[in-house]
């Protein structure tokens, strides 16, 4: 075990922050949420340690790891209290994953919604490393009445603030791409996206993936509480815009829907008639792959097929490229609309919930060519 | 509550208390302060919203839920301030909307367009310590500037946005 990357001071934390804070929209400074702008996201497949957006509903814990531990209980033989050299000696695993927030597009919703305003990049593709929360769950002997993995981090709400605490279903903690990270593209987890273990829930939500995590709780019930007895939670039935639902006529909100964003050029980009250019962006659908991506170039008249590039993997994204040579000097509106593995395409109208969750209407841009 | 947190909480209040002093009519600005950031966080949160009154009862009750204190008179009046200060009539955000080129292009885009678009900052017409002055009170609303950048900002916008 390399115990040196452990040892980061709070002065290089602070540093971290601080270039993470520099790159990215700041939605929220405490709590810390951070939008990737789709410039940086356009840099390239897997986005950077400092580039990837920051969600966080508590305020960011300084976790020592001298004493840290991460205890395992509820319904198991045998409860566990590991340290960060008992995790590493489970084995090693490495996933590539793109984790989305779901409120990513809430600040399109109409009529608009209560939240953090997040527009199109509340997502992002990274390495996470770590073990499989299986091989823990194992040597904890989970029990057979077992329903539930509640996890808890060490971010503390305060007055009467609901603590950040969520679960997931036994079934997808004991899927082997289930992890807890230690490790982002490489290098320590930062702070702020989780030091030093986080979960790592591919294909969904990045809700579920919770940071910070110091307790796992085995259960036959979900997690009660707000955050996921009120928040992350979709309506079980279609609803019209600006209707308000009662929070037992909803579900939880799970596996990622398909979607695609442009991330070059920008919209409202002015571009010389004449030459071509690369319309390329991001389309991704969480536990199903993208199977498709068609761009239009006339407001959604006529489509084309996008060419996908070959970096992929399990739960990621995948970029789409079509090489465009706009007919005339005047403005464009272009679209990118995702198929993926499930057979879901995405929608040219968007649909609406009270929380502005899974946003995924196919994205659109504006192109103005000049003569 | 742990000392970190203690000091956060502290922190986040005295920035919101300057925040509001700026802008919000008297009064207003220490109920805001009192019962929007007391369960903790900034200015920004509440300035990227756009609700109506149905929605401001909601999220300031869910405040006083979570612990903020208000009289029941002042929470009318901080609602009524709220939506109609921070409603649907607002700009949307626009951080993915291409910019007039210029040296600080990527931090207008990610400091200034997160929260409206460019329509008031292209309405606006002034001069360089106009600016600065817009700039100051953008940052008390919650925006960031990234580290020693902000005379490049001041700079783009006067150039970007002429008289
Ligand atoms: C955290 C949210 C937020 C961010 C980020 C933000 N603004 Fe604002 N902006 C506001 C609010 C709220 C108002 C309306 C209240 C006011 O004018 O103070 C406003 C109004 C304005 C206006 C119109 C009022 C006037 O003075 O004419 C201009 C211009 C403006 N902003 C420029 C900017 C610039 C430049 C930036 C980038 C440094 C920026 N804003 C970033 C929230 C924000």
């Amino acid at each position: 075990m390399k115990r040196r990357e452990f040892v980061l001071s709070n002065a290089a934390f602070l540093l971290q922050a601080r270039t993470i804070k520099d790159n990215l929209i700041i939605r929220s400074d405490s709590p810390a949420d951070f939008e990737t702008p789709v410039q940086l996201l356009d840099k390239g497949w897997i986005t950077s340690n400092d580039a990837h957006y920051v969600r966080s509903h508590l305020s960011v814990p300084n976790v020592e790891l001298n004493n840290w531990n991460l205890t395992v209980e509820g319904e198991v033989n045998r409860p566990l209290k590991l340290t960060m050299r008992d995790i590493r000696g489970f084995q090693e695993v490495t996933r590539t994953v793109t984790l989305e927030c779901s409120g990513n597009g809430r600040a399109f919703a109409d009529p608009p919604v209560a939240g953090l305003q997040w527009e199109k990049g509340a997502v992002g593709t990274a390495r996470w490393t770590g073990i499989p929360l299986r091989d823990v769950l194992m040597k904890a002997q989970v029990q057979p009445n077992a329903k539930h993995v509640i996890l808890n981090g060490a971010d503390m709400p305060i007055r009467a603030v609901p603590d950040f605490v969520r679960s997931i279903p036994i079934e997808k903690a004991m899927h082997p791409d289930t992890i807890l990270a230690y490790r982002m593209n490489g290098a320590a987890l930062p702070v702020l996206h989780g030091f030093p273990l986080r979960l790592i829930v591919p294909g969904w939500e990045a809700a579920a993936s919770t940071k910070w995590i110091v307790n796992i709780q085995i259960s036959e019930a979900e997690a009660s509480g707000f955050f996921m007895q009120t928040a992350y939670r979709i309506p079980n039935r279609p609803i019209a815009p600006g209707t308000l639902v009662d929070p037992k006529d909803t579900i939880p909100y799970t596996a990622l829907s398909v979607k695609s964003i442009f991330t070059s050029p920008l919209d409202g980009a002015m571009v010389p008639m004449g030459s071509s250019i690369q319309l390329r962006g991001f389309a991704w659908a969480g536990e199903a792959d993208i199977t498709q991506v068609d761009v239009s170039t006339d407001a959604g008249s006529t489509w084309n097929i996008a060419v996908l590039d070959n970096d992929k993997a399990r739960y990621t994204w995948r970029r789409f490229r079509y090489l465009w040579k706009p007919p005339a000097a005047k403005s464009f509106v272009v679209m990118s609309r995702a198929t993926d593995s499930q057979g879901r395409t995405q929608p040219m109208v968007a649909s609406w919930n009270p929380s502005g969750y899974l946003y995924n209407v196919a994205d659109k841009i504006q192109i103005n060519v000049k003569g | 509550m742990s000392k970190v947190d203690l000091a956060i909480f502290w922190l986040t209040c005295a920035f919101s208390n300057m925040a509001f002093g700026q802008v919000p009519p008297a009064g207003i600005a220490q109920k805001m302060q009192a019962t929007c950031t007391q369960v903790c966080h900034g200015a920004s949160l509440i300035a990227q919203q756009r609700l109506d009154v149905a929605g401001w009862t909601r999220e300031v009750n869910k405040m006083v839920g979570w612990g903020a204190e208000i009289a029941g008179s002042d929470r009318e009046e901080l609602i009524r301030y709220l939506a109609g200060q921070f409603n649907n009539t607002r700009p949307r955000p626009s951080s993915s909307h291409a910019a007039p080129d210029g040296k600080a292009r990527d931090v207008f885009q990610t400091s200034c367009l997160g929260c409206h678009d460019a329509m008031p900052i292209a309405r606006l017409k002034t001069d360089r310590a106009g600016w600065a002055r817009t700039v100051e009170r953008m940052v008390n609303w919650g925006a960031h500037i990234p580290s020693g950048r902000k005379e490049e900002l001041i700079e783009y916008l006067l150039t970007s946005f002429a008289q």
